[in-house]
């Protein structure tokens, strides 16, 4: 069955093009806008990973991540942040605060199928293809 | 006749000056430049009590300043604002001595107009601060639409949009290739500005030099074969430990082969570490075409002008040697460059070991030796500082400290070592009062070095945690690792009504690592956040809708669960010390004048959480 992902950027365009990515990977895509419908959709739908940019307008990122560690339902499902901020500090305090992993913009590719692999304990594809053959 | 002198000196000073007698406060005489302040005659002041006339906007000041000039012989007042007879304002430095003459107490003060310099001041500091939100903002806004951009026109070429015909690929190729280069160049500006604003950090960790090189190896191993040109690599010993930050010594090994081999277009480009004990020094050599004498002096500056111009379709912004060159500094070393046209260039740098931490580990061990005794126990309070100064300083103040309170300092590396004797029963108050001492010293340092200073804390206790040295600074180093993770887990509530302020600071706060932060429009708001979970410092503003910040400081101290929580107000606007009173108890909070910059958030929120 495949995995289900919830990806919520308040960017349309990023959770666009990430879903297409990731759909072409196999997975089942979900996107939010905000850190509200966000929420809501982590609760209704219970992804099995969510991918959370985490400058969303007022603290939304942060904000959410706190409701979605303070929830039962939602605490244990792993969270990837997604940040334009390139400094490792920001890195080291986002995985010390129970986030599973953090992705920078601009992505590769490559690292943030590895990452999503990595944290939802799938195998690597062999060959380590990150697409469909052209 | 010297009277004569006098007169003259006290009529023509360009500052204003004001003479009141000690006894009843009514105003002996005034000079021109002051009646011109405050746009009134003379005789309009002279034997008036000079808290009658309304010269600064504070009521309540003009009378404990005479006390307290009586009391202590002089007081100096800073930032008061006079206001003139037409309602203009000014800022003013006023200074003012009391001292007896013919037997009465008298008084005397010098207005100093300071609007200016304060206009100065106040541009700085806004230019400072759009700068710092330029780097942080640009960031976000400069990387995002790369980024969707990069990923676009990757998954066109990748077919996920169906198939491309030769020309459209052809087309998209050039697109992604064009916003590749502009990855580079943004990565670059951004780069540099951080390092210019010495906003830029490392972190060290245990890396062989030796890997990193192999690995430079791989990264160009493509490139430099295309090129025709070979890659050496060579290292004595075979494997190089030190510590280091391993992305930015990267970095350097990277931005100096790139430019080797743009300069390479037969021969060699060869990577060497050579370790010297005490520091390890590592080459980047080509055999390509060499830098002329005259233009040697300007290889490392931000701005490069060869005069030759680039070969090959590889551009680059010039920045690479400048950060390079930031980046080993940072680390404590040196870079230098040897070349000459037509006979290929070498770069040379140094990485020095700090080594020290070994040295520390020495010393505390050489100090328990001295301080162990029977049923004695021990706090060990290990405070890692980055910038040498500041270390230097600390140590300075705690050794004169040393015997009055009772401890014993030793330093080491990039750390300090504080013994203190512990009651087993309140260990806990030890350690916070000599966090508490720490947290000030930093705080007053940061101010005078006009940057915040970097700096962790950890505790461990002897014997209880360990009797030997090693022992007791692993279990402090990781109290420090995990008492930085609590620290930036804590959250932080924005009480602000402009999004922008809430932006900006959500922006450095996030930037610091702070990642809890949140934020209210109002104090209305504010008190539903805080209901939800408790935060850990609150940022508030004054002037607000629905409730402002007096009255929120108000519900906040009279609430027990929320009156301890500390706060730092920012504001544009005065604070009213009668209002604070009023509502909150207290007439003094630490507080933020706008603008403000991120140097100053972080020195605050460092010091107050």
């Amino acid at each position: 069955m495949p995995k289900k992902i919830l990806i919520v950027d308040d960017e349309p365009q990023i959770a666009m093009l990430l879903n297409a990515r990731l759909r072409a990977n196999g997975y089942e895509v979900l996107a939010a806008y905000d850190a509200i419908q966000g929420f809501r959709l982590a609760v209704q739908s219970a992804p099995d990973l969510i991918l959370l940019d985490l400058r969303m307008p007022a603290g939304g990122g942060a904000g959410m991540f706190e409701n979605l560690k303070n929830n039962l339902q939602t605490a244990l499902i792993p969270v990837i942040f997604i940040t334009a901020y390139a400094n490792d500090d920001v890195e080291k305090a986002c995985r010390e605060s129970g986030a599973a992993d953090v992705i920078r913009k601009p992505f590769e590719v490559d690292e943030v199928l590895r990452k999503i692999r990595r944290v939802l304990k799938e195998p690597d594809p062999p060959g380590g293809a990150t697409s469909p053959p052209r | 006749m010297s009277e004569a002198r006098y007169r003259r000196l006290f009529e023509t000073a360009r500052d204003g000056l004001l003479i009141l007698d000690g006894e009843t406060g009514k105003v002996l005489d005034v000079n021109p430049s002051l009646t011109s302040m405050l746009g009134r005659p003379r005789e309009g002041l002279v034997g008036r009590p000079f808290w009658e006339i309304p010269l600064f906007r504070l009521s309540s000041l003009p009378r404990t300043l005479l006390t307290e000039a009586l009391r202590d012989g002089r007081v100096r007042c800073e930032e008061l604002t006079l206001t003139g007879a037409d309602g203009r304002h000014l800022d003013v430095e006023f200074l003012c001595h009391a001292y007896e003459a013919d037997g009465r107490p008298v008084i005397w003060g010098n207005v100093r107009d300071v609007t200016t310099r304060n206009a100065v001041v106040h541009q700085l500091r806004h230019l400072n601060e759009m700068q710092a939100r330029f780097v942080a903002e640009a960031s976000h806004e400069i990387r995002t639409p790369l980024t969707i951009v990069l990923e676009a026109m990757r998954q066109a070429l990748e077919g996920l949009a169906g198939p491309l015909t030769p020309e459209q690929r052809a087309l998209l190729e050039m697109g992604y290739q064009g916003a590749e280069r502009l990855r580079v160049v943004v990565n670059d500006l951004l780069d540099v500005s951080k390092l210019e604003a010495g906003r830029a950090a490392i972190r060290r960790d245990a890396v062989d030099l030796a890997d990193l090189i192999r690995e430079i190896e791989r990264l160009f191993a493509a490139r430099v074969r295309a090129k025709g040109v070979t890659l050496k690599v060579e290292c004595e010993p075979a494997s190089v430990p030190i510590s280091i930050d391993r992305n930015r010594i990267h970095q350097v090994f990277t931005n100096l082969v790139s430019n080797a081999l743009k300069f390479t277009s037969s021969g060699s480009i060869t990577v060497r570490a050579r370790d010297r004990g005490q520091e390890v020094e590592c080459e980047v050599a080509d055999t390509g075409v060499g830098i002329a004498e005259t233009d040697l002096p300007k290889v490392f500056s931000r701005y490069l002008q060869f005069g030759e111009p680039w070969t090959g379709p590889e551009g680059g912004t010039g920045l690479g040697l400048a950060i390079a060159k930031s980046l080993v500094e940072l680390h404590g070393g040196r870079i230098r460059v040897q070349s000459a046209l037509g006979k290929g260039t070498t770069f040379t740098f140094t990485l020095p070991r700090l080594g020290a931490d070994e040295a520390l580990s020495d010393r505390i061990e050489a100090i328990l030796a001295e301080l162990r005794r029977p049923g004695r126990e021990l706090v060990l309070t290990l405070v890692r500082i980055e910038t040498e100064m500041a270390r230097e300083t600390l140590y300075g103040a705690l050794q004169k400290e040393a015997e009055r309170q009772g401890y014993a300092a030793v330093r080491g590396g990039r750390g300090l070592a504080i013994f203190q004797d512990a009651d087993p029963f309140r260990l806990g108050e030890t350690a916070e009062g000599l966090k508490r001492v720490v947290r000030s010293f930093f705080f007053e340092q940061s101010v005078e070095a006009k940057r915040a200073i970097r700096y962790e804390i950890g505790m461990a206790v002897f014997p209880r945690d360990g009797s030997y040295a090693a022992d007791l600074v692993s279990r402090a180093e990781a109290d420090l690792d995990s008492e930085r993770t609590r620290r930036l887990a804590r959250r932080i509530l924005i009480v602000d009504d402009d999004p922008v302020v809430v932006s900006t600071l959500t922006e450095i706060l996030q930037q610091l690592g702070y990642l809890h932060v949140v934020s209210a429009r109002d104090g209305v708001e504010g008190m539903a956040r805080i209901q939800e979970t408790l935060p850990a410092l609150i940022l508030l503003d004054m002037r607000m809708p629905r409730m402002n910040g007096y009255e929120f400081i108000g519900w906040l101290k009279h609430n027990a669960r929320t009156a301890t929580i500390p706060l730092l107000i920012i504001t544009a606007y005065e604070v009213e010390p009668d209002k604070l009173d009023e509502e909150g108890g207290v007439t003094v909070f630490p507080l933020l004048k706008k603008p403000f910059g991120p140097d100053d958030i972080e020195r605050w929120v460092r010091y107050l959480i």
